[in-house]
Order: structure tokens, then C-alpha cells, then sequence
């Protein structure tokens, strides 16, 4: 094959871009981290990041929603907790005070006490987390009880995702567990019956108010384990929601970083290659026989 | 053979040699010139007319026949082919190349903004009566929809990019086509009175590699030593001496970018081009505007059009703080026509979040996030193309990605073969320094014995001359 200076000089020049090309492509990699780019640079990789950059915000949405929601199950275990030492004090007014052995005096004495549990149960029923009503249903952005003990919330349950699209409800209805609605004792009535029992210095009305203590503390027990049942539900959402957000993390970052190791060889070897192309172009370049022939 | 006559042969030779001399110190200056061809002086014996006899024939030295190119035809056809496709594929690869619309992993992109505003919906979920939290989500929304806006955007405008290096590149192809016909007149004028102009040709041979890369126009050579230029489809770009105009138009059918239009070289009506028409540079760029770009566009407005109606058909079921109903979350779109470019916050719910329909029935309170549920569910809805919404995305970067790697490898293998192929063809045609310092020092020493030719002879005649 003929070879003429202007095929030396434009091979060198296509290698020299080739090994330049391969040069910045090792050394933005290993600067940035990042492999791909553009969708170009790996369009199968480009495209799965899209799932998995969706799903990650979702699992991460999904833990926080859980979080909210075991914090707020957490709130509600505490109200209800207080609640329980309220019908335990109560139990204990009245059995004490319907030993007849108590004047009216003595009696009456004890009603304000137990004014003082109804307005700090009637306080209770009405906690806030984050600016809502905890125990309203879906009427939560008013008081769900008013003074007279009467309920302004509804029967909606609040549901919260567990995983995604999977929902547990995350409320507990206080108009079942307090005010005994379906079938149980309202400890608010209770409260009140045993307040004007105690005025009236009724023996027997005090007396017959033990029995509804004891049923309302059942009732304020089992509303708190359903409490700590979904409470427990949410913070394994959370962990396991985290888990996955940051798998896919993991998964993303497989996908569009740059293995730095490798990046990092390919870079020294493309600077091997590019000295290499200058060196053996400097070397055909300064072969002419121009440069050999004697001056005449 | 008689003295003097010696003596003539000799002149003749010396001014074959000088001939090949001046032909090779006119290569070495032309060795980087583009588009030229190495020449080569034809030195031929001259045909002997002094019959001595018995002893045969005496031959009368050597004369100049010609001075003629090294064109291989075969490599020339090829390359023509060569530099259409390598300019074509190369044009694509580098409009695309400067595109970041679709990157995955960029903040603030689609991927990003979707994941966001499902989030923000999920946030509402925890709250679904609370002010702030529905403002997030007007927020989220109007995110996403700018995320669309502004890929739409970046889009649109590498396509109106192209359209405006269309336009400069149809000016050039114009004036190449034109000197192409004027040159095609020139040598056939010289070629019909005979000679053969070297340095034209190799001028319009530089010219027709430059509109194969602009166009991807064929050349026809003819048996008048004039060569026409096809364009792909077969539309007569340069027919002998006359040339026809390209120019550029508006398509409505396209948002408004260029159509090439054709001038026919008979003075008959515009014909739109159409993209199997065109090659080079400029048939490159169409594609990379039309077939890669407004695909990818074209898939956008799709998938933000059916997220739109989707995530709207379910809001509008749900009821609003106010218990009121029907209400949008997006702006409503009437068709998938630039909706990416037009997707935007429903202007009442923007206004005012409690408009946001997240409960199920109009006299539930503020906590019911049953129809927010549902909206959150839209996110596994199947869009027109039976994909939800995150794979539909999937779809259109990875259609596009695939797209642009195509372009990309077409580039490296159009650009190793039109390599391979200039490399023949300088092997063929190029001029080798080495090669003419050979050739002007072999002219220089037949020169030098030829003086001493005449020398010898003259001395011969001088002694004969002083026999008198």
C-alpha cells in the first residue's frame, strides 16, 4: 500500500481524538461519580432508574406516613393510658365513698374530685397531634367533645399506608372505647351519675357506679391494645419502608454511579494509550526522506 | 542517425523531464490540499523513424505524452456513499449530544417531580384537613408540572436549533449545487475541445464530497465529462449545467419547523421534500429533530395528557373541604396536542388547596382522605400506552436512549469506514513527498545525462567540423 505524509498526519490526528476521547470520558466519570449521563449512555440503565427513583420517594413517603401515624397511635396510648387512671380513681371514689360509714359532707367533698376527672377525661378526649383531633373520626378539625360530654365527631376511620396501596386504619374511635357507644359504658355518664350520687349522698347510686368503672377500665384496656397493636404495625412499616427506599438507593445508585475503581483504570490506561499515539506520531512524523537526502 | 539530430532528441527528453519535474514540485505543493489529486507526467518513447537497415530500428528518445490524475472510480463511488452517511449519522449524534432534557437522576426532572408529588399526596393522606399540607401538594403538583414544562421546553428548542442550522445549511448546499453547474459547463467546454482540466476536476470533486456531506447528494457523472447530484429520494439537485434550489418552510403539521422545498430545475411548482429524501448533514438533522426528538416529545405530551386525565377523572369523583365536588387538580387539557408544554395547576384548586377532593362523600369531615387514596392509586393506573405512569417515563427514556446509542454507533462506524475509505483514497490519490523527491531527483538525473548527451555530441560535431 502507497502511504502519503497526509494519511500519517490524519491517522495520527483520528487516533489522537480517539485517546483524547477515551481520556475525558475515564476522567468526567471519575471526577463526577456519575456513568450515566445522558439516556444514551446506558439506555436500559436510564430507564430503570426511573422506577426506581419513583419508588424510592414512595417508600420514603410511605415511612414517614407510618411514622406520623405511630407517633400520633403514641399519643392516643398516653390520653388513654391517663384515661385508665381516671377510671381507677373513680373505681376507687366509689368504693370508698359508698361506705355508708361517710357523711354527706365527706360525700360532697368527693364530688368535686370527681368533677375535676370528668373535666381532665372530657381534656384528654380532646388531644391534638399535629393540629388535629385524635379521637373526631373524620370530623377532626373540631373539639369532638363539648363540655356536656357529648361526642361532634363521626365514626370515619383514618387509614395510613403500611406498604404501598396497602392501608391499616390508624385511629381509635372514643365514642366505642370512652363513651361505650355499641353496647359499652359511657364513662362521661358514669362520671356525671356518680358526681350527683355523691351530692345527693345516695349510698346505693355510688355503690351501683363499681361495676361501670370496672367495665369502662376493660374497655380503655382493650382500646389500648388495639393502640399498641397498630402502633407496633406502623413502626415495622417504617423500618421496613426505609429498608426498601434505601435498597433502591442501592439499586440507583448500581445503576447510574460510576465504578470509581474501574473508571480510575480505564483512566490511567487512556493516558498510557494517549502518550503512546503522541509518542509513535512524533516518531513517522520526523521520517522523510526530504530530510536525508544530501544538499547537492 | 545523424549528429544534430542526436542532439534534437536530447532537447526533446530534457524538456519531458522538466515537464515531470515541474508536475512533481507541483504535487508536493498541492500534498495538503483538499480534494486534490496526485498527477503524474506520461513520458513515451518516441516512435523511430531511421530504419538502420539490417540492424533493426534506432529508437528518437522519449517526448511528454501527458499529464494525467490517479482517480480510482471504484473508491470514488464509495466515498461518495461514505462522506453522505458519516455526515448524517455525525450530525445526529452531536445535535443529540448537547440534549439534557431527559437525563435520568437530574433534580427537578420528571422522574423526580413524579416521585415527589405522589409523596406529597401521601403526606395529605396524614392529615388530609390541614391547610399547609394541601398547599404542599399544589406545590408538588405545580412541580410536576413544570418538570413537563420545561422538558417540553428543552425539547422544543434542539428542535428549533435544528431548524435554524437547517437554514444555514440549505444556503450552502444552494451555492455548492450552483458552482457545481458552472464548473460541469467549464469542463465540458475544455473536455469537448480535448483537454483535460486536472485542476478543475479536482475542484468539483472537492465541491461534490461537500455536498454528499451536506446532503447526502449521489454523483452521476454523464458522457459529457458532466456530473449531475441525486439527492437520496432522486430529486435532481445539479443536472449538467443548471442547478435547482432548495429553500425551507414552516410546516403547521410540525409546531412550525422547516420543510425543505425544492425549486425543480424546469421552473415547475415547490415540492415539499420528505425525509427519505435527504441525507448528509442536512437529513441527519431532520431525523435528530423529527424522528428521535419530536418522537420523544410527541411520547411526553402522551403520557402528560393521560397522568392529567387520570389523576383529574379521580379528583373529580372526591368532594372538597367545603363538601363541594367536580373539581380538578390539574388544568384540564383537552387533547394530547404540546400538553407537556401546557400542563399547569388547575387555576381554582392553585387558588385555593381546600378545592383539593380528598374525601368520598360531601358531608364526611375534614379528616376523609378516601378519594386522596385513590388519587395516590392513580399512580398505578395503565395510561393509554398499558403502562402507569413511571414506566410509561421508563418507556420514553429508554426509547429515546436507545435512539441516541443507535445514533451514536451509527456515528463511530460511518466515521471508522469513511476513514478507512479517505485512507484508500489517499493511498490511491494522494501525493507522497517521498514519492516526488524520488521522482524529481530520477527527472533530475536523466536531465543531467541528456546535458551530457548533447555535450558528448556537439563535442562529436566539432571534431568532425575541424576535419575541413
Amino acid at each position: 500500500m502507497r502511504v502519503t505524509e497526509k494519511m500519517i498526519f490524519q491517522s495520527t490526528i483520528a487516533h489522537m481524538e480517539a485517546a483524547r476521547g477515551n481520556l475525558a470520558q475515564a476522567q468526567n466519570e471519575v471526577s463526577s461519580g456519575v456513568r450515566v449521563q445522558h439516556p444514551a449512555d446506558d439506555p436500559v440503565a436510564a430507564a430503570l432508574s426511573v422506577g426506581h427513583t419513583v419508588d424510592r420517594a414512595r417508600y420514603l413517603a410511605v415511612a414517614n406516613a407510618a411514622q406520623r401515624a405511630a407517633d400520633e397511635l403514641g399519643v392516643a396510648d398516653t390520653a388513654l393510658g391517663t384515661i385508665g387512671n381516671v377510671a381507677n380513681r373513680a373505681l376507687s371514689v366509689a368504693t370508698q365513698f359508698g361506705n355508708d360509714s361517710y357523711n354527706a359532707e365527706d360525700r360532697a367533698s368527693a364530688a368535686v374530685e370527681v368533677d375535676g376527672l370528668y373535666d381532665q377525661v372530657i381534656g384528654l378526649l380532646n388531644s391534638q397531634y399535629d393540629g388535629r383531633y385524635i379521637f373526631a373520626g373524620y370530623n377532626d378539625k373540631t373539639a369532638p367533645f363539648d363540655g356536656a360530654g357529648d361526642y361532634h365527631g363521626d365514626d370515619g376511620v383514618r387509614t395510613v399506608e403500611i406498604s404501598p396501596g396497602l392501608y391499616q386504619s390508624a385511629s381509635l374511635n372514643a365514642n366505642v372505647i370512652v363513651k361505650g357507644s355499641g353496647g359499652g359504658v359511657d364513662m362521661l355518664q358514669a362520671l356525671k351519675d356518680l358526681a350527683a350520687a355523691l351530692r345527693n349522698n345516695d349510698g346505693e347510686g355510688i355503690r351501683a357506679k363499681v361495676g361501670d368503672f370496672n367495665t369502662v377500665i376493660t374497655q380503655v384496656t382493650v382500646g389500648r391494645t388495639q393502640a399498641g397493636m397498630a402502633q407496633n404495625a406502623f413502626q415495622a412499616a417504617v423500618t421496613t419502608a426505609n429498608a426498601a427506599a434505601s435498597d433502591e438507593r442501592v439499586k440507583l445508585g448500581k445503576l447510574l454511579d460510576a465504578d470509581i475503581l474501574d473508571a480510575a483504570t480505564r483512566l490511567a490506561s487512556a493516558q498510557y494509550a494517549l502518550s503512546a499515539t503522541l509518542a509513535a506520531a512524533a516518531k513517522t512524523m520526523s521520517l522523510s526522506l526530504v530530510d536525508k537526502l544530501p544538499n547537492r | 542517425m545523424d549528429l544534430i539530430s542526436i542532439i534534437g532528441n536530447a532537447g526533446t527528453g530534457m524538456s519531458a523531464f522538466r515537464a515531470q519535474v515541474a508536475t512533481a514540485s507541483n504535487n508536493i505543493a498541492n500534498a495538503n490540499t483538499p480534494g486534490y489529486a496526485r498527477q503524474t507526467a506520461v513520458l513515451t518513447e518516441t516512435i523511430p523513424e531511421e530504419d538502420a537497415g539490417t540492424a533493426g530500428f534506432i529508437g528518437r528518445g522519449v517526448t511528454l505524452q501527458g499529464v494525467v490524475q490517479s482517480r480510482n472510480q471504484f473508491i470514488e463511488t464509495q466515498l461518495n456513499t461514505a462522506f453522505a452517511n458519516s455526515a448524517r449519522s455525525t450530525a445526529q449524534s452531536d445535535a443529540l449530544a448537547t440534549v439534557t432534557a431527559l437525563d435520568p437522576g437530574a433534580t427537578g426532572g420528571i422522574t423526580d417531580a413524579l416521585g415527589r408529588f405522589y409523596a406529597s399526596l401521601r403526606d395529605l393522606n396524614q392529615n388530609p384537613g390541614d391547610l399547609s399540607l394541601r398547599q404542599a401538594v399544589v406545590n408538588s403538583t405545580q412541580a410536576v408540572s413544570t418538570a413537563f414544562n420545561r422538558t417540553a421546553i428543552s425539547l422544543g428548542s434542539a428542535r428549533t436549533g435544528i431548524d435554524e442550522q437547517l437554514t444555514v445549511l440549505v444556503d450552502k448546499v444552494n451555492s455548492i449545487a450552483a458552482s457545481i453547474a458552472e464548473l460541469n459547463g467549464k469542463i465540458a467546454l475544455a473536455v469537448n475541445s480535448g483537454r483535460t482540466p486536472n485542476d478543475v476536476l479536482d475542484v468539483r470533486q472537492n465541491l461534490i464530497d461537500q455536498l454528499a456531506q451536506l446532503i447526502g447528494a449521489r454523483a452521476v457523472p454523464d458522457t459529457h465529462a458532466n456530473v449531475s447530484m441525486m439527492l437520496p429520494g432522486g430529486v435532481c439537485l445539479v443536472s449538467g449545467s443548471v442547478a435547482a434550489k432548495l429553500g425551507t418552510q414552516a410546516s403547521s403539521a410540525n409546531n412550525g419547523h422547516l420543510d425543505l422545498v425544492y425549486t425543480p430545475t424546469d421552473g415547475s411548482a415547490l415540492v415539499s421534500l420528505k425525509p427519505g429524501d435527504l441525507g448528509g448533514q442536512v437529513g441527519g438533522l431532520v431525523n435528530a429533530r423529527d424522528a428521535i426528538l419530536g418522537k420523544a416529545e410527541s411520547d411526553l405530551n402522551t403520557l402528560a395528557y393521560d397522568f392529567v386525565t387520570a389523576v383529574n377523572d379521580q379528583s373529580r369523583l372526591g368532594y372538597a373541604l367545603d363538601g363541594s365536588g367536580n373539581h380538578d387538580l390539574f388544568a384540564v387539557l383537552p387533547d394530547a396536542t404540546n400538553a407537556a408544554l401546557r400542563m399547569a395547576v388547575d387555576p381554582t384548586t392553585y387558588a385555593n388547596p381546600s378545592f383539593i377532593a380528598a374525601a368520598a362523600d360531601p358531608t364526611s369531615g375534614p379528616g376523609d382522605a378516601r378519594n386522596l387514596q385513590a388519587m395516590i392509586a392513580t399512580e398505578n393506573t395503565k395510561l393509554s400506552g398499558g403502562l402507569n405512569v413511571q414506566d410509561a417515563m421508563a418507556k420514553v427514556t429508554s426509547d429515546y436512549g436507545i435512539a441516541v446509542a443507535w445514533v451514536n454507533d451509527a456515528a463511530e462506524f460511518d466515521r471508522n469506514l469513511l476513514t478507512d475509505l479517505t485512507t484508500a483514497r489517499e493511498s490511491a490519490s494522494g501525493v507522497s513527498v517521498d514519492d516526488e523527491m524520488t521522482s524529481l531527483l530520477q527527472a533530475q538525473n536523466a536531465y543531467n545525462a541528456l546535458v551530457k548527451v548533447v555535450a558528448i555530441s556537439s563535442s562529436m560535431l566539432d571534431e568532425l567540423m575541424q576535419m575541413f
